[in-house]
């Protein structure tokens, strides 16, 4: 089989032009279809992490992703954002596919499109609260907006620390950093893997709803991945990964 | 934000580490830029002051290197004295009756002259019958004269003097502090020049060129090297008092005789600046100068009045000529050329093209140049003094002739440039480990580096970008490494610029800069004929300029493994 990343190559768009979208619109912004995701072991087995059939997120909606430890929450997340190629399967945001680019039209796609908010912050310790927001926008198509930059820390309150790197603030401030980076580049989809798992529970609350309310507020759709039920509970939508992935649900119906 | 300002951030971020990394780096650069400034430097004035207005130097055999570097640099230990007669040799007809007629045998007969006058006359006045005898013995004595003066070549040249176009003689052994004393004719301000391209001559910040007598000072003039006069604080109307021998040694001692400064030249960028010069009738007459002759023929002969000269003689020789006050004491008689030595002789020899002489006389020109093919002969001696009884008593004296153009050539290929390459070698190899440390420093922080390369990943950075900015991480280190490393190293040529100026007499500035290459012409192009550009060879590139090229290849090349690294970075395995 042809690689895809090889097959697009010649027909890779340029930067300033936006990606061709599916000739038959899809209402969601993101669906996946039949994405399998298999790992070849040592002993040369096959290992199954992922088969998703079909998963949809519309546009603006807000999901809130829950499940066990090791259940591919964040493999998941992976693909879709483009960082992790899946074994089969299609990957289709905003109507583009994905998963038949390249590895590097991928990176356009998630600079442009993506926005990501880890689980540990993952600030760059040698940038300032507001460089690590400019960094969000840096690598997208949009030029250098440092504007939106400060307006984006004064939302999640930090106007006044955007020249202090990320050693000399607290935990809570690292996050409201990061979900600022996150939405600098005017993303369509934001993904937040466990946001609020290291933050204490007077902060967790605080975050969510920064989250939340800023993708109302811009019409971005959310994927939030959370071990926190009192976080999915606030979500009109709570998908069980256990539901969505089929390897999971075969695993568990094994143990029962 | 781009890419050089996120490998700015990291480099700061890793604080001591980029520190250490920069400073190594700037190390080996700044040994870089010192080699190659001091040796271009060095060696370009070296090669301009090989630019001579003399081709050929008279001096004792021996080190020919020691003659040269005496005689062009003033350096390096004194070297011995050769016969006055070599000036003679190559003096033209004029110069040398004026230099016949300072000797002990001209003066000597000036005397009995004299007396036998004043016998003629005495006898004319007693006997006035013999009046007829007395003018037929004035005839016979004018007669006698001119048998004598065609005998000793009172009116030739000299024997050597076709060859020479300008000879200017040199007497060295005397400092002022660490500067040398140069005891030398007026000829030395006026036929010589700085520059034989262009004819540029010696021009004075203050004052005048020494006279050979002055009214007022005598003999006893001195000018003064810019460098000397300002680091001695000198100025004109100064009386200095030059030290016999090396002030370091243990038997020099300070002349009593003073010489007053009477001008101070200007900076003309060359050894000149560096030395003190005296006029050599004063530099003769002080103690310890006078070379022994035969005893009991100088005492027979007394010096009598100079005609040429309005200076008054004494009619007695002092013993100690350093006790005579110039301002208060009769003017002192020259020395007899019989007792005088010089250190070498400066010579511009004609263009006339011509064969060996039989005799020994061992060089001949082609062009402006005298190829040297062995010692000048002992017979030069014969024929300029071979006359008077009033011989120097001296052990035998070889003397050689030298082309110092060849001699400083010599010195670069055979010892300067070997040391220079084994030099740059070196500094070269600093650089290399220097480089290799910005390698060892970004690699060994790549765990922490792969986190964070992850996370730009995710942002939606290519591989191609993080191979870049680890790229321009290892190259802004080695530039700023470099930066201060040139800075480091042309500030370091200025402090030593003291230590420098002492060994090769060459002074070197914070923006002095290594010599250009005419980079054209090593690259075949001779000029460019449709800009009617014949010759590209002024078109020269500094060594220096290429540091930063070279920087910049040396931290790719250090810097291509680790953003290889950096490139094939898993970014769901480093995110964790």
């Amino acid at each position: 089989m042809i690689n895809p990343g090889w097959r697009t190559l010649c027909i890779l768009p340029h930067r300033s032009t936006p990606f061709p979208r599916s000739p038959f619109p899809l209402h969601a912004m993101l669906l996946l279809k039949d994405i399998k995701k298999q790992y070849r072991q040592p002993n040369g087995e096959i290992l199954s992490i992922l088969d998703v059939p079909r998963y949809e997120v519309g546009d603006g909606e807000q999901v809130a992703l829950i499940g066990p430890s090791g259940c591919g929450k964040t493999t998941l997340l992976h693909i879709i954002a483009g960082i992790t190629q899946p074994s089969s399967g299609k990957v289709l945001l905003d109507n583009i596919e994905v998963s038949k680019y390249s590895e590097s039209a991928r990176d356009r796609i998630r600079a442009d499109k993506i926005g990501y908010v880890f689980q540990t912050f993952n600030l760059l310790p040698a940038f300032s609260a507001l460089e690590n927001v400019l960094l969000g926008m840096t690598f997208s198509r949009g030029k250098k907006d440092v504007p939106r930059a400060q307006s984006l820390l004064r939302r999640v309150g930090l106007e006044k620390r955007a020249t202090h790197k990320p050693a000399a603030m607290s935990v809570g401030e690292q996050q409201r950093v990061a979900v600022a980076r996150a939405l600098a580049n005017r993303p369509t989809l934001l993904l937040a893997d466990e946001p609020t798992a290291n933050i204490d529970p007077r902060n967790q609350q605080k975050i969510v709803n920064l989250i939340c309310d800023t993708c109302r507020e811009e019409k971005i759709s959310l994927i939030m991945v959370t071990h926190s039920m009192q976080v999915a509970d606030q979500f009109q939508r709570i998908d069980k990964l256990e539901e969505v992935n089929r390897v999971v649900a075969e695993a568990l119906a094994d143990v029962d | 934000m781009n890419s050089l300002k996120i490998a700015w951030r990291s480099i700061q971020h890793r604080g001591l580490g980029s520190v250490l990394t920069i400073l190594s780096m700037a190390l080996g650069v700044m040994l870089v830029v010192a080699v190659l400034t001091v040796h271009g430097v060095v060696s370009q004035s070296f090669k301009s002051n090989s630019n001579f207005a003399y081709d050929v130097i008279i001096g004792p055999s021996g080190s020919s290197m020691q003659v040269t570097m005496n005689t062009v640099f003033y350096l390096s230990k004194p070297v011995e004295n050769i016969p006055y007669e070599y000036y003679l040799a190559f003096c033209n007809s004029d110069r040398r009756r004026e230099q016949l007629k300072h000797s002990v045998a001209w003066q000597t007969r000036l005397i009995r002259e004299q007396v036998a006058r004043a016998n003629d006359q005495l006898l004319a006045a007693s006997m006035p019958g013999i009046g007829l005898f007395g003018l037929a013995s004035l005839t016979l004595q004018n007669g006698k004269n001119q048998v004598e003066d065609k005998r000793i070549g009172l009116n030739a040249a000299g024997s050597q003097s076709a060859l020479a176009e300008m000879v200017i003689p040199i007497n060295l052994g005397d400092y002022l502090g660490r500067f040398r004393v140069v005891g030398t004719s007026t000829d030395f301000f006026e036929a010589m020049l700085l520059d034989i391209d262009t004819g540029k001559k010696f021009t004075f910040a203050d004052g005048r060129a020494f006279r050979d007598f002055d009214e007022t000072n005598h003999y006893y003039e001195a000018v003064l090297g810019s460098k000397a006069a300002k680091e001695q604080g000198l100025k004109v109307g100064d009386v200095i008092n030059p030290v016999h021998g090396d002030p370091n040694d243990e038997g020099s001692h300070t002349h009593d005789q003073g010489f007053t400064v009477v001008g101070i030249l200007d900076s003309t960028g060359t050894p000149h600046d560096r030395a003190v010069f005296v006029n050599m009738e004063g530099f003769y007459l002080m103690d310890g100068h006078v070379k022994p002759v035969n005893e009991r023929l100088m005492t027979e002969a007394a010096p009598v009045d100079d005609d040429e000269n309005e200076e008054s003689a004494t009619g007695e020789q002092s013993k100690n000529p350093a006790t005579v006050s110039t301002a208060t004491k009769p003017v002192m008689p020259r020395l007899p050329i019989e007792q005088r030595e010089v250190t070498a002789l400066l010579i511009r020899s004609t263009n006339v093209e011509e064969e060996p002489e039989e005799d020994g006389t061992s060089f001949a020109t082609i062009g402006s140049s005298f190829v040297i093919s062995g010692n000048v002969n002992e017979g030069v001696l014969e024929s300029e003094l071979g006359w008077t009884d009033y011989r120097p008593l001296r052990a035998k004296t070889e003397v050689q002739a030298i082309s110092p153009v060849a001699e400083v050539t010599s010195l670069f290929d055979n010892f300067v440039n070997p040391i220079r390459w084994i030099l740059l070698v070196l500094t070269i190899m600093i650089c290399v480990v220097s480089a290799i440390s910005i390698l060892v420093g970004i690699y060994s922080s790549m765990s922490q580096r792969r986190h964070e390369i992850a996370v730009i990943r995710a942002l939606g950075a290519s591989r191609g970008k993080v191979m870049l900015i680890t790229l321009l991480e290892s190259i802004t280190l080695a530039v700023l490494g470099g930066m201060i490393g040139w800075v480091a190293g042309h500030t370091l040529n200025a402090c030593a610029s003291p230590l420098i100026e002492s060994r090769t007499g060459v002074s070197i500035g914070f923006w002095d800069f290594a010599p250009g290459l005419p980079i054209f012409s090593y690259l075949g192009f001779s000029g460019v004929s449709w800009l009617g550009v014949d010759n590209l060879e002024w078109f020269r590139i500094s060594t220096e300029l290429f540091l930063i090229p070279g920087l910049i290849l040396l931290a790719i090349i250090v810097g291509v493994y680790p953003a290889i690294s950096a490139y094939r970075t898993d970014v769901a395995k480093s995110l964790g």
